[in-house]
């Protein structure tokens, strides 16, 4: 079994071993909303396979030729299919070719209530004001076309819309004093492994050093690619440190107490199996396995040494040393202790997100290989152990044991605990919960401040929130759009809001498209209206019906399709859902510095439009995290009521000396955490989870070790606590806030079991 | 095609030719001021319109604040250019049309006036290349043709030719569709100091 899984590792080493490192990728799908998914998945699709580069300098030429070196190390590169820095087709002039023929269908809002609103007079005079000034706005049109600039006025309103310019054949966004010169880059599609995410990353490096050597001030970067490829970089660091880390300690400390190569190997085995089985089968499983589960999995060692210690502890005695004897003597203990860990684990596998069902499984799947290897494989090997010697460690073991403090025998130590416990208490009606979903995440902080930087500086949509429109057919799909988006526009709708993007804004519905029409026709077109008016103004009275025959020609309406199918709507496709079979649906999404007050409106506003759903994705799945923190906590209550009942059942009214250490440990911990200052979330309470199983299993292995020898025990309990301490305390160090608080929370807790252990045994221990 | 290769290669040459020495010494020549006002005037030539659109005004530049477009004639209009957005000023109050933040195409010509009389070549170096730059001659006249970078712009102007001694005496400009315009300014003062009302309406 653990051979082929070596087998299926090995085959997967040999074709470049492949993580996921988008956290994405793991999150749970939507089962019940499937428009919601699909929505999340086309926007999340359109994100991952960009990256944004913007080259800045005061003068646009100087960026223009600071891009140019950055687009040139870029191009063709490995990983890169594409990478636009020049436009040749001529963005401006498409729209204008575009909307041309529709110009008499289409009003922006603002010209809509203009011409329902304001009186002839008004409406003439504003025209011939803007064409007799010097800095009247420009015409994109032939007076004739277009005499009252509406045209020419929308289509800037809608270039205005978006904070791209384009100047010199590039785009260019500006803020200040600075033009940044825009680099888009479409990555290659096909999966990448860490490997060429790196050589990715590096050519990123590569191209921002080229641009500031050709002089850019500035050089800002944002995309999936740079925060996943930062993330991989660091879980690699740790994965390398905490496991390296952990062994390292194991091997000097095994060392130390048995002075001999051949335990340390026999205590080495079942981790090896362990790991390689866990990596192996989960390869096997799942489609991906994440860094973030192998980061995780490192406490795989601290626990499974457990199993190889307890085993081996036997040869430091002076009995003769049995395999089998001793198995059988460990057996009860042991088998008590991974079925406790194993369900511990089983809640965390048993949730509902993939990421947390990943962790779960690997490490389950780790610990009953090594526990396996611990009892069927080791006992084999274990023939003709030497004599190690672990009499002096053990020694000192004993001495301080019977220097340590007793309950029963000293009564301020029994009134510091209460108070402790009380004090406890306390920090943790201080608690609060914390369930951002951004726990699970370690960019480095340079990476996010470019990403956010580029997003206000291009006006990019929030991301994961956005609104959801659905609709029976097109038409309707359309105009709920405009019904929302009219309130969206509404001056000062909503504080912070900055912009929107819908399709309805660039393909009205048929509906709008006849009452503009409707509406420039009884204003503008119709005989003895404005058009007659202000042609008589410029004393050019025959250019009048030129532009009324102009006006009046049919034109077939503009669908969304024509839209869709022209270049000009590449960046806002992914925002028709459409789909053969599939209902209407589309997204609307909007930009800006929205507060929670704001957000809540939006929400308001949802809710009062049919069809329309506010959709905000890291919202609902840090609820989800905090509904899952209050299952984990349930179920550690019941892990506590489970376990009191089985130490009941076997040591009657000697239970409290196993139990109560472990669970003075976590709340004092959990406690802690409450003075602290610290968040509780789901790692946190699945630490204290996990603690409360370890910590139980010192008490049972200190007060259950049937007619073996205390120092052995003794022994092996402080081994495996030590070993533990070291590979969730090295967890404690990583960059992700949720592994950094879970191996903080074992750390505390599984420290506080050890030292609190020995304050509960019995006086004839001694 | 091959005249407008001919037409590109003499552009970027006469770009190669146009150097910062002849804008820095338009730049030098370029009268010192804190306030600018005159007297303009205005034609237009509209293709479909036979009668050519005649306006004047006067105007007022306060340095570092923004341009004071009053046009007298045929009708009363007064807009203040400012650097990020454009008013209309009635009864002594400014009501904001557009703000140039969004949509830089509008204001160009304001700002042209107002990059150009403040003398910041930066800022017109940030919106046009210079394609022809003649430097300043011993009567201090100097001469310059702009041609704008945003392709938005493009669509809607050729390019903008600059006159000049201390201060622009003509601009003209050349609209893609064969429609042009030529603002001359006179009477230009320097360093008049503003009334409070003026000076109320740039705060």
């Amino acid at each position: 079994m653990s051979l082929s899984l070596a087998l299926v590792l090995a085959l997967h080493v040999s074709r470049g071993l492949s993580f996921e490192t988008s956290l994405l990728a793991l999150l749970p799908a939507d089962a019940q909303r499937p428009l919601v998914e699909k929505a999340v998945a086309r926007m999340a699709e359109a994100g991952s396979r960009h990256a944004v580069m913007l080259v800045g300098h005061r003068d646009p030429a100087q960026a223009g030729l600071a891009a140019d070196a950055a687009a040139r190390r870029l191009s063709g590169q490995k990983g890169i299919a594409h990478v636009l820095a020049k436009i040749d087709a001529d963005g401006a002039g498409q729209a204008r070719d575009f909307y041309f023929p529709w110009r008499y269908r289409m009003l922006s809002a603002a010209q809509r209530s203009r011409l329902s609103r304001e009186p002839d007079a008004a409406l003439l005079g504003r025209t011939v004001e803007q064409l007799f000034s010097p800095i009247g706005p420009p015409r994109l049109a032939p007076l004739e076309s277009d005499p009252f600039g509406l045209f020419s006025e929308g289509l800037l309103e809608a270039a205005g819309r978006s904070a791209l310019r384009f100047a010199d054949g590039r785009l260019v966004v500006s803020q200040g004093d600075t033009t940044w010169v825009v680099i888009l880059v479409d990555l290659a599609e096909d999966a990448m492994s860490i490997a060429e995410q790196q050589t990715l990353l590096a050519t990123f490096d590569l191209a921002t050093a080229d641009a500031k050597d050709a002089g850019a001030e500035s050089v800002l970067r944002a995309g999936f690619l740079f925060h996943a490829a930062k993330a991989a970089r660091q879980a690699l660091w740790e994965i390398s440190t905490i496991g390296l880390g952990s062994l390292l300690g194991i091997l000097v400390l095994m060392a130390l107490a048995f002075r001999s190569l051949k335990p340390l190997a026999l205590v080495l085995l079942p981790i090896l199996v362990g790991c390689v089985a866990a990596l192996g089968a989960s390869l096997l499983l799942f489609e991906k396995v994440h860094l973030l589960t192998l980061v995780f999995g490192t406490s795989i060692i601290g626990v499974a040494v457990d199993y190889g210690i307890l085993f081996v502890s036997g040869c430091t005695t002076d009995e003769p040393w049995d395999a089998g004897d001793q198995r059988r003597q460990i057996l009860p203990a042991v088998a008590l202790a991974v079925v406790t860990s194993l369900l511990a684990y089983a809640a965390l596998a048993a949730m509902p997100l993939p990421i947390l069902r990943q962790m779960g499984l690997f490490t389950m799947i780790g610990l009953i290989s090594a526990w396996l290897t611990a009892m069927l494989w080791v006992p084999l090997l274990a023939t003709n152990m030497p004599r190690a010697s672990g009499d002096a460690v053990s020694g000192l073991l004993l001495a301080c044991r019977r220097a340590w403090p007793r309950v029963e025998s000293s009564r301020p130590l029994a009134v510091a605990l209460a108070a402790g416990a009380v004090l406890s208490l306390v920090g943790i009606s201080r608690l609060r919960a914390d369930d951002d979903l951004k726990q699970l995440y370690s960019s480095s902080p340079e990476t996010v401040r470019q990403q956010e930087k580029v997003q206000k500086l291009m006006r990019l949509p929030s991301a994961g929130q956005f609104f959801l429109v659905s609709a029976p057919d097109e038409q309707a799909l359309l105009e709920r759009e405009e019904a929302l988006t009219d309130e969206l526009e509404a001056p000062a709708s909503i504080a912070g809001l900055t912009g929107f993007t819908a399709v309805s804004q660039y393909a009205p519905s048929l509906k709008r498209q006849e009452a503009d029409a409707a509406l420039q026709r009884r204003r503008l077109y119709r005989p003895g209206a404005l058009a007659e008016k202000l042609f008589a103004r410029l004393e050019s009275p025959e250019v009048a019906a030129l532009s009324r025959r102009q006006a009046s020609a049919k034109t077939a309406p503009l669908v969304p399709a024509a839209w869709l199918d022209a270049p000009l709507s590449t960046p806002f496709r992914p925002l028709w859902l459409h789909e053969e079979g599939a209902p209407w649906a589309s997204v609307v999404t909007f930009s800006g510095d929205l507060d929670a007050a704001a957000v809540q409106r939006l929400i308001a506003l949802a809710g009062r439009h049919e069809g329309v759903e506010f959709v905000d994705r890291l919202a609902s799945l840090s609820a989800l995290m905090g509904r899952l923190r209050l299952t984990i906590s349930r179920l550690m209550l019941g892990g506590y009521a489970v376990i009191s009942a089985l130490l009941f059942l076997r040591y009657r009214g000697e239970a409290w000396r196993v139990l109560l250490p472990t669970v003075l440990a976590c709340l004092g911990t959990a406690g802690l955490f409450g003075f602290l200052g610290l968040n509780c979330n789901l790692f946190c309470v699945f630490g204290l989870l996990l603690s409360l199983d370890m910590g139980v299993d010192y008490g049972i292995y200190m007060h259950d070790r049937g007619s073996g020898d205390f120092r052995v025990a003794l022994l092996s309990t402080s081994l495996a606590a030590m070993t533990a301490l070291l590979s969730f305390g090295l967890l404690a160090l990583s960059r992700t806030p949720a592994l950094n608080i879970f191996g903080l929370t074992v750390l505390l807790a599984i420290s506080g079991s050890w030292l609190l252990t020995p304050c509960f045994s019995k006086s004839e221990d001694l | 095609m091959k005249i407008a290769i001919l037409v590109g290669l003499l552009a970027q040459s006469a770009l190669a030719a146009a150097p910062d020495a002849d804008l820095q010494a338009i730049k030098k020549t370029l009268a010192p001021f804190a306030t600018l006002t005159g007297t303009f005037e205005q034609t237009k030539k509209i293709r479909v319109i036979k009668k050519p659109l005649k306006s004047e005004g006067d105007f007022t530049l306060l340095k570092n604040k923004g341009v004071l477009w009053s046009t007298r004639k045929p009708m009363v209009s007064i807009l203040r250019v400012r650097r990020d957005d454009i008013a209309q000023i009635k009864d002594g109050k400014a009501t904001v049309v557009v703000s140039l933040k969004d949509q830089p195409a509008l204001g160009l010509i304001g700002k042209v006036l107002f990059a150009v009389f403040s003398a910041d070549v930066d800022e017109l170096k940030r919106h046009f290349e210079f394609t022809r730059v003649t430097p300043p001659d011993a009567a201090g006249h100097w001469e310059a043709s702009l041609r704008p970078r945003d392709a938005m712009v493009r669509k809607v102007v050729d390019r903008i030719e600059l006159g000049g001694g201390r201060v622009v005496e003509t601009l003209t400009l050349n609209e893609v569709n064969g429609d042009s315009s030529v603002i001359r300014f006179k009477n230009v003062v320097e360093d008049r100091p503003l009334s409070k009302e003026e000076a109320k309406l740039f705060e």
